[in-house]
Formats: C-alpha cells, sequence, structure tokens
C-alpha cells in the first residue's frame, strides 16, 4: 500500500530527507545539501518563492489531506456568501484540476474566482451569469464519471 | 525630540549650529493625556506605538467589523462607533466625537483616508474642544480643492502643469492631446481619465464626472495637460504654529498601478542625480505650502521628467500611507512630531539640520492576487510569517487567525526597509519579502519580487506608467516549482497527514488505547 502525492497535479516521489514540524504547520526539511523551510495551510505549501498544492491519494484516507474522489463520489461547490454570478468558466462535461476556476462570483463589490475543490470532471452547473445565489446555494458539482 | 541624522546629503547648502529645540527657549507646550485615533489598521496601531512612547494614553475606535483587530486589542482604550459600513462608522463625525467626550481625550489624530482630508470633522474637532492633530481646517478646505490647491501654489510662485477647470473642449484644442481629467474633490485614483483623442473626450468626461460624483459626492471635473513618461515626487513638509516651516526631502511614488503607488522610495534616484534638484523641489513645495498657510505633516506631490522640469499636482494635507520612507532617511518620528507641533510646540530644528541618510524603500502588501487579474483575496490568515531582521519594519495590521474584512481597504502592511544605498536596499527588500509569509489568503508579494528584480527599476529608470507596462510582459508570477521542491512538498504532504492523524486519533478516547502505536506504525509505513 503506497501513498500518491500529487503537486500541482503531478505524482512525485517524496524526497528522502530529515523533517521536522518546528511550529503547528511549519516543517523544517534537512537534506544532505540544503535546509528548507515549508509552510502548509489547507492544501497548499510554500516553500522560498514557491507555492504549491498537494493531494494525497491513499485508501486509508489520511485526515486534513484532499483525496482524489472515488468512483462514485461527488464533490459540491457552492457559495460561501450571498453574491452574484459573474462567469461561468466551465462548461458540463469538462474535465478539471483541483484549484481550477470555475466560476466568477461577485460579493460585496468583489470579485472572486471559486475554484474546484478537486480534480474530476464537471457533472452539473447550477447557475449562469448574472444569477443572484444565497450563502450555501449549489454552484456545480464535480465527479469522476466520465 | 530626537535630532535629525547629521549626515552627507543636507538638504541646504548652508550650515547652522544647533538652534533651541522643544528643551530649549519654546514657550512651554501644552500637552497631552489622552489622543483618540479616528482610524483603524496599521495606520491606527502605527499612531498608538507612539503615544506609548511619550506616555499618552491610547483610544482606538472600532466598527462592528473590526471588534477584534489589532489596532483595538494594543490601544489603552476602544471605542465601538457602530456598523461595518464606513459611512456610519469611521466616517461618521457625530459617531467618533460622541467616543472622544465618552473616553475624555484631549486630541483626536485622523490617520490617512477617512476623515482626514475632511475641512468639516477638523472644524468639529475644535468647536468640541478636542485638538484635531493636523493643519487647520482653513489649509485643508484650500488644499483639498484641486483647482483651488492648484491656484494657491501658483500664487506661491510654484510650477503647475497647465490646466483648466472652466473648458475641457477648449484647453484640449491649445494644449494637445493627451490631456488628463481629474475630479476637483478627487484623490486615490478615482474620477481619472486619459484622454486622447477630442471624439473621446465627452464620454470620458461623463464617466470621471459620474465615478467622481460617488466617490466624494463632487461631479466636477477638470482637465490637465498629460505630461508623458512622467515621474512621481512628493516632498514632505513640516511646519509648526509658529510660522517655521521646513521639508524632510522627497519620495519616488513613480511605481504606481491604476493611480495607486505601489512602491514607494526616499531618496528618488532621478533627484539624486540631478544637482539643485531637490533644492528647487523643497522651495517650490514650501512655496505652496506657505501660500496655504500651512502647518503640521503634509505632502506636496509633483510630476517631474527626466530633464529636471517639474510641475505642482495636489497637497496632501494629513500624514501619508508612505511616511516611514521618510522617517527612516531622516530618523525622524513625524507622528511623534505632529503631536508635539499640535501642542503648540516649535519645530525642533532647522532646515540646515535636516540630513537624509541611506536609502528606504516601502512596498504595499494588498490581499490580492497578481497571478488572477489582481482579484481581492480577502478571508481569514491562517498563517503569518513577518520578516525582520536589519534595517527591516513592517507596520502591519493583521495577526493569524485575523479574518481581513470586506468592508475596507485590503491593504495588510507595510514592508520598509532601509540601507546605505538604493541598491543595497533593493536587495534588502528581496530578503524581507522571502521571509514573508501570508498563508491563507492571496498576496501581492510576488509582484514585488518581479518589480525589484526587473532592470529598468534596478536602474531607477522610472516612470508612472512604468508598472502597467511591466505587467503588459506577462510576468510568470507563479513560476513551477523545481523537481526537488516538489519533491520536498511531498514529503511536508506526507508528514502532516500522518501527524493530523495521529493528533485527531489521540483526540478519540475510543482509539487513546493503541494511537499511539498506530501512529508510529503509519510514520514507519511513510519512510
Amino acid at each position: 500500500m503506497k501513498n500518491v502525492v500529487r503537486i500541482d497535479g503531478n505524482a512525485v516521489e517524496p524526497i528522502d530527507a530529515d523533517i521536522v514540524e518546528t511550529e503547528p504547520n511549519v516543517y523544517s526539511v534537512v537534506t544532505a545539501g540544503a535546509s528548507f523551510e515549508a509552510r502548509l495551510t489547507g492544501d497548499e505549501i510554500a516553500i522560498g518563492a514557491a507555492r504549491v498544492r498537494f493531494e494525497i491519494e491513499d485508501l486509508r484516507q489520511w485526515k486534513g489531506a484532499r483525496h482524489a474522489l472515488g468512483a462514485h463520489e461527488r464533490a459540491s461547490l457552492t457559495a460561501a456568501m450571498p453574491g452574484k454570478i459573474v462567469r461561468v468558466l466551465v462548461g458540463v462535461g469538462d474535465e478539471v484540476s483541483g484549484g481550477q476556476g470555475l466560476i466568477v462570483i461577485e460579493a460585496m463589490k468583489m470579485q472572486n474566482e471559486l475554484k474546484s475543490p478537486c480534480a474530476g470532471r464537471v457533472t452539473s452547473i447550477e447557475v449562469k451569469a448574472n444569477d443572484s445565489v444565497t450563502a450555501g446555494q449549489l454552484l456545480a458539482t464535480i465527479g469522476q464519471e466520465p | 525630540m530626537g535630532q535629525p541624522f547629521q549626515a552627507a546629503n543636507s538638504l541646504s547648502a548652508s550650515s547652522a549650529g544647533p538652534k533651541a529645540g522643544l528643551q530649549g527657549g519654546s514657550p512651554g507646550p501644552t500637552s497631552f493625556s489622552k489622543i483618540l485615533i479616528a482610524n483603524r489598521g496599521e495606520i491606527s496601531l502605527r499612531i498608538i506605538r507612539t503615544l506609548r512612547e511619550m506616555g499618552i494614553r491610547s483610544v482606538a475606535v472600532y466598527s462592528d467589523a473590526d471588534r477584534a483587530a489589532l489596532h483595538v486589542r494594543k490601544a489603552d482604550e476602544a471605542a465601538h462607533i457602530g456598523p461595518a459600513p464606513s459611512s456610519e462608522s469611521y466616517l461618521n463625525i457625530e459617531r467618533i466625537l460622541d467616543a472622544a467626550r465618552k473616553h475624555s481625550v484631549d486630541a483626536i489624530h485622523p490617520g490617512y483616508g477617512f476623515l482626514s482630508e475632511n475641512a468639516a470633522f477638523a472644524q468639529a474637532c475644535e468647536d468640541a474642544g478636542f485638538v484635531f492633530i493636523g493643519p487647520s481646517p482653513r489649509s485643508i478646505a484650500l488644499m483639498g480643492s484641486k483647482t483651488e490647491a492648484r491656484r494657491v501654489a501658483q500664487s506661491g510662485g510654484a510650477p503647475i502643469v497647465p490646466g483648466s477647470d472652466s473648458d475641457p473642449v477648449a484647453f484640449a484644442r491649445e494644449a494637445g492631446f493627451p490631456i488628463m481629467l481629474k475630479a476637483v474633490a478627487g484623490g486615490g485614483g478615482k474620477g481619472m481619465r486619459r484622454v486622447d483623442r477630442m471624439e473621446d473626450l465627452q464620454s470620458a468626461y461623463d464617466a470621471a464626472s459620474s465615478e467622481a460624483e460617488r466617490a466624494f459626492g463632487d461631479g466636477r471635473v477638470y482637465a490637465e495637460k498629460l505630461i508623458e513618461n512622467a515621474r512621481h515626487i512628493e516632498i514632505q513638509v513640516f511646519g509648526d504654529q509658529h510660522g517655521q516651516l521646513v521639508h524632510l526631502g522627497e519620495r519616488e511614488c513613480s511605481v504606481q498601478r491604476r493611480h495607486q503607488k505601489v512602491i514607494e522610495e526616499s531618496p528618488s534616484a532621478l533627484v539624486s542625480a540631478m544637482p539643485g534638484m531637490r533644492e528647487r523641489m523643497g522651495e517650490a513645495a514650501l512655496k505652496a505650502a506657505r501660500a496655504a498657510g500651512y502647518y503640521n505633516a503634509g505632502t506636496v506631490e509633483f510630476l517631474a521628467d527626466n530633464s529636471g522640469n517639474f510641475y505642482f499636482l495636489e497637497m496632501n494635507t494629513r500624514l501619508q500611507v508612505e511616511h516611514p520612507v521618510t522617517e527612516l532617511v531622516t530618523g525622524l518620528d513625524m507622528v511623534r512630531l505632529q503631536i508635539e507641533v499640535a501642542a503648540g510646540a516649535h519645530l525642533p530644528f532647522t532646515q540646515e539640520q535636516i540630513a537624509l541618510l541611506g536609502a528606504a524603500m516601502e512596498c504595499r502588501i494588498y490581499a490580492e492576487d497578481p497571478a488572477n487579474n489582481f482579484f481581492p483575496s480577502p478571508g481569514r490568515i491562517e498563517q503569518l510569517s513577518e520578516p525582520a531582521g536589519p534595517g527591516v519594519r513592517v507596520d502591519s495590521g493583521i495577526y493569524p487567525g485575523w479574518t481581513v474584512p470586506l468592508e475596507y481597504d485590503p491593504m495588510l502592511s507595510k514592508l520598509i526597509v532601509w540601507s546605505d544605498t538604493r541598491e543595497h536596499a533593493v536587495e534588502r527588500m528581496l530578503r524581507a519579502l522571502g521571509e514573508y509569509h501570508v498563508g491563507g489568503i492571496r498576496s501581492n508579494i510576488p509582484l514585488f519580487r518581479a518589480i525589484l528584480n526587473d532592470p529598468a527599476f534596478r536602474a531607477g529608470d522610472l516612470h508612472t506608467a512604468y508598472l502597467d507596462q511591466l505587467l503588459q510582459t506577462k510576468l510568470d508570477l507563479n513560476p513551477a516549482p523545481s523537481p526537488e521542491i516538489a519533491r520536498i512538498a511531498a514529503l511536508v504532504a506526507l508528514k502532516n497527514a500522518a501527524l493530523k492523524n495521529a493528533k485527531a486519533e489521540q483526540t478519540e478516547p475510543a482509539a487513546q488505547s493503541h494511537s499511539r502505536w498506530l501512529a508510529a506504525g503509519r510514520e514507519e509505513l511513510l519512510h
């Protein structure tokens, strides 16, 4: 049984190095030739100027990490606050990667791009441009079905 | 009151011995024991810090959205002034005065933005018996109108950009295109339009006017000749209430996006390279300020070309966002100075005693995503690591766990560095940016890296369209990680998952008995 770690969508073999959590979510990694500080927030890791997204695919489904969708699982995208849909960037059937922008919503006079919570295929889009939405309203679903 | 640095680059050719300072022959100024800060965020906190050093109690104000804000946490006292919208809180004169009365303050510091350039507010403070820490209501009113300010500056003998507030069509015919339309009551880039052709003039005028009406409640617009490739260079002036007025050198703020300053520095590479330019600009700024009967801190903004010509643009009658840059090269605490002259003290130095030492630079750190059209990125700050070390100053209003409110300007902090030369200041800023981590939201830190590494910026080859042009070159603001970084990230992701999983099981009583063994086993599997 082996974990697969995806960094920005690509499967990556973890480096063999000494790692210590020095502060909550801050890791010190020491390799033979270098010392790094890595900071983890949500599904993002910052190391120096680099900022990457990660996901772990694993049968044991580690808590706190994003996992790939199972064959019949669905992920849904909902509005975090009331607002207006400015643009829908994808269509039903589109293949999307985790973190890809799906819908642009305007709330409190600011536009925000809502991103896909995972990699998969868009199975439904529930809104169109200029629709008003309420907090928690379903906007789109992502699934694995072809 | 500390004396400014004595060093090379004196702002005046003549030399002078020490003059009577605050401890010297000035008549005993009134002193304040408590001051209310009519502002929020980083500037409120910055003022609180000076007040604490002076032994003056601070009163913060806050709206519903700011109950947990850093300035409220750090103040000696705090007053709730209303709901989140600024119009019902930070812009509400009556509520601020009520708070001032309730807390029995002596004076009110307006900070920048909000009510800081509102003559009616300054007057209302004085009418209610509070000292307004800033210029007189009359100076604010004079310089607050851009067209009136141009007249005042011109009457004082400062060069102005050719312009007209009567007939933009006739002016454009006479002066030629391009021209710039600006809101009479303007500021912050609102109500501004560039016009290149007569046929665009009417629609641009209407757009600028309606934008100005919405932003300032005043739709009046005037026209100015547009100086191409101009640099934005401003002079900090400071006056006491006894007629003494000095300038503290210049700041260059040519790196702008949509007329908003992004990086500010002092000294300006251009001004340093042109013999006599600093003295000439300083004199022109003092003429404009003198004509307005100015005292306390103010900034006279100029447009300058690379031949050393410069034109009066406008005057800001308040402490500026970028004042720390001047503080670092002069060694002065400008907020302390503001409070002292507001209390009636004489300026504790003369023009001859002021000198600029080294080079300072400021980056305005915003909650916005430069890799995604600068979309605002409000939200919760999950993690924060601020830079430190030699020559680094962070004026910040945030902390880990703070949610950046949607209602106000999304500036998170100002990162300011000082070093002996401009080149070293750039290197220091890049080092400091590398130490700066804001997790949970996006910030414009990657943009600053790109600017500071740009050869034109390094060479000091700047103008107000510089950044817009740089952004058109498709900067790679989010470069792909190197294979090594990706492999390190993968290790971090796994280690984090293992630790979080072990922690989660420790908190489940049923799993307690074997959780450590399980966690250890999983750790093993990971290696």
